[in-house]
């Protein structure tokens, strides 16, 4: 059965190419701007379940250096959601935006139906951010922490007190609960910062960078806990980061921003299709490669280019692998040749790849 | 390592239902209350200097004198522990601003006003709790402290703690973010306490100022609470015209610090910084 995997390479023979025109019509193009608001109409039609958030021209200042430019994006419900971008993309202002946390200079957003703007109050009983760098009361402890945050949800009594000491447990933070917040290692302070949004589990649950500084159990469970969240509350999940593995572990969708303008929003296998040249195809022949061989790999659509690696070996850089396949198996067979297809071996573009394509940086050196 | 999935709680619907802003307001005022009672360091040093002050201080001017000094003096430390426990909220805000918590703040289910007047409540409350340790130590030594017009003044002590939470608003509005907050606090600490009688009386006083300066003097709110304790003190009726310019002035500074914390929250709101 052939495979198309993702950061590593499978060998297959061929044997599924239908499979290739199946994911032909199944896979939508590549969203390069997200669905644009035309008027006042569509934006009432889809402020309630089907969009959990819908940027409209927003756009943030700070004096005059421009953060976010008339960003328009819309987030579906019960997804998670993962933005990318260098640093200074806009992706901190962009969460603070839509948490209220920032007013915003120009534009709106509505979150859960409520204008960022005019219903900030209303807002904010539907989501909560996770910040960046960990917010608390340096002279408090993470229990208390904890219980003050979920008592401003409205998560009151015996309810209160068994749902902190069950996220002390499950952030590890049980046995530091009577260590005061400024004595917190970063690591301690950044699981506290998270475990913040899991005693009231809102709504729209806001991410900035959730992981940064914690060691790698914790990064697993932080991730397992954000997918929890979404699978058994229904929440709708956003997450900033600039670490392709998280992006890859948790996204349904990734959105990619850079000197604060919207590049892309789409699938993790759409975006890879995207990047043009960004499948590897190794194909390895029973026979030399003969001119006529060379000429009808080149002539297919979709080829970016190709090299003879050995007698019997060609790589080809093509856009979109399972388009390309099928039809370089069926001109094979209309080759008036002995030759044949002895192995297939198909290398996707990592998230990286996709991330250097869209911004030209490296996000893990971001 | 603990398990993620292993004890997997229900939705309870308690989670989804919005906190109304008075007891969100409540919930902030007590932890900002709070953290004037963790913060042990300032709390020591405080009581430290104001138990010495009227202990030590107050008892051997006394005796070095042929007045009773003591009955005299120690209104004068209870106002000025209710002064530095009411200025006192200034400098969470200030801590909030540079710790990033301010920002904390505006993500949570609670208004601009509802935070600007969390912490003055808080201030005045502050300033009423300390105080009212002080009084009771004084109340020890002095026996006509021991009685309900003492009861009466502590809600205007409250007062005028919050209308002090106003001067911090505005001095939190002036330092912005950093550490200048701690100089101007300092200055007008100065300013408030020496122009005013809590700590000597206003005849001498007015032997060194012009008497429009001594007339504002007597004007100076904690001028006012002072000689109020000291009306008790001395068993002497308190003027409720006194009483009422202290309540106004206290107000309008309280009015003057939710506008204040107000503009400071709005700014970082709009800026993401003061």
């Amino acid at each position: 059965m052939f495979r198309k995997n993702s950061g590593c390479e499978r060998y297959s023979f061929i044997a599924g190419v239908a499979r290739f025109h199946f994911a032909k019509l199944i896979l939508p193009k590549t969203e390069q701007r997200f669905e644009t608001l035309s008027s006042t109409t569509d934006r009432k039609s889809t402020s309630g379940t089907e969009w959990a958030v819908e940027a409209i021209g927003l756009t943030k200042d700070y004096g005059r250096k421009r953060a976010l430019n008339h960003l328009d994006l819309k987030i579906r419900s019960n997804q998670i959601l993962v933005i990318l971008g260098p640093n200074g993309s806009g992706k901190t202002t962009f969460l603070h935006l839509i948490s209220t946390v920032l007013k915003p200079s120009d534009g709106t957003a509505l979150v859960m139906g409520y204008d960022i703007r005019k219903e900030a109050l209303k807002v904010r009983q539907v989501s909560a951010i996770s910040f960046q760098d960990p917010r608390g009361f340096w002279r408090h402890k993470p229990a208390q922490i904890l219980s003050f945050h979920a008592s401003m949800y409205g998560v009151g009594g015996d309810e209160r007190k068994k749902v902190v000491e069950e996220t002390l447990k499950e952030f590890e933070l049980w046995d530091s609960r009577n260590t005061k917040f400024m004595h917190l290692s970063g690591g301690q302070a950044k699981r506290l910062e998270v475990a913040k949004l899991f005693v009231h589990k809102p709504k729209l649950a806001i991410f900035d960078e959730p992981t940064t500084m914690v060691d790698l159990d914790g990064k697993r469970m932080i991730w397992d806990k954000i997918k929890e969240l979404k699978e058994e509350n229904g929440s709708t999940v956003i997450v900033a980061t600039n670490e392709v593995r998280e992006a890859e572990y948790l996204a349904d969708r990734i959105t990619i921003l850079a000197r604060g303008e919207h590049l892309v929003t789409d699938s993790l296998e759409n975006l890879k299709d995207s990047v043009k040249g960004g499948d590897i195809v190794d194909l390895e022949f029973s026979l030399a490669i003969d001119q006529a061989l060379l000429r009808m790999i080149e002539g297919i659509s979709g080829t970016v280019d190709f090299k003879k690696i050995s007698e019997n070996r060609l790589r080809v850089r093509v856009s979109r692998s399972e388009d390309w396949l099928p039809v370089m198996t069926d001109k094979m067979h209309l080759l008036s040749s002995s030759n044949r297809i002895t192995s297939i071996k198909v290398s996707e573009p990592s998230l990286d790849d996709v991330f250097l394509t869209y911004t030209g940086n490296d996000p893990e050196k971001e | 390592m603990t398990q993620s999935g292993s004890s997997r709680r229900p939705i309870v619907e308690t989670r989804l239902r919005p906190m109304t802003e008075r007891r969100a307001m409540f919930k902030v005022l007590q932890v900002d209350l709070s953290y004037f009672f963790r913060t042990k360091w300032l709390i020591a040093t405080l009581v430290a200097l104001n138990i010495s002050d009227m202990l030590v201080a107050g008892l051997v001017y006394s005796n070095m004198m042929s007045l009773n000094y003591f009955y005299f003096f120690a209104p004068g430390v209870i106002v000025s522990g209710m002064f530095a426990a009411a200025l006192d909220v200034g400098r969470r805000v200030n801590l909030s601003l540079n710790e990033g918590v301010a920002q904390y703040y505006l993500s949570l289910p609670l208004s601009l006003d509802g935070l600007a007047f969390a912490h003055l409540l808080s201030a005045g409350l502050g300033g009423t709790i300390y105080a009212s340790i002080l009084l009771g130590v004084a109340s020890a030594i002095i026996p006509s402290l021991i009685s309900p017009i003492t009861l009466a003044i502590i809600p205007v002590i409250f007062i005028v703690s919050m209308g002090l939470g106003g001067i911090a608003a505005i001095l939190n509005l002036v330092s912005k973010a950093g550490d200048r907050y701690w100089v101007y606090a300092q200055g007008v600490q100065m300013v408030l306490l020496g122009l005013s009688t809590v700590f000597y009386p206003i005849q001498m006083i007015s032997s060194y100022f012009p008497s429009d300066v001594s007339r504002a003097i007597v004007l100076n709110p904690l001028s006012q609470v002072a000689d109020a304790l000291r009306s008790v003190v001395y068993s002497i009726p308190i003027s409720p015209s006194s009483i009422g310019l202290v309540f106004a002035t206290s107000i309008l500074m309280f009015l003057v610090g939710v506008a204040c914390y107000r503009y400071v929250f709005k700014k970082v709101w709009e800026l993401g910084k003061l």
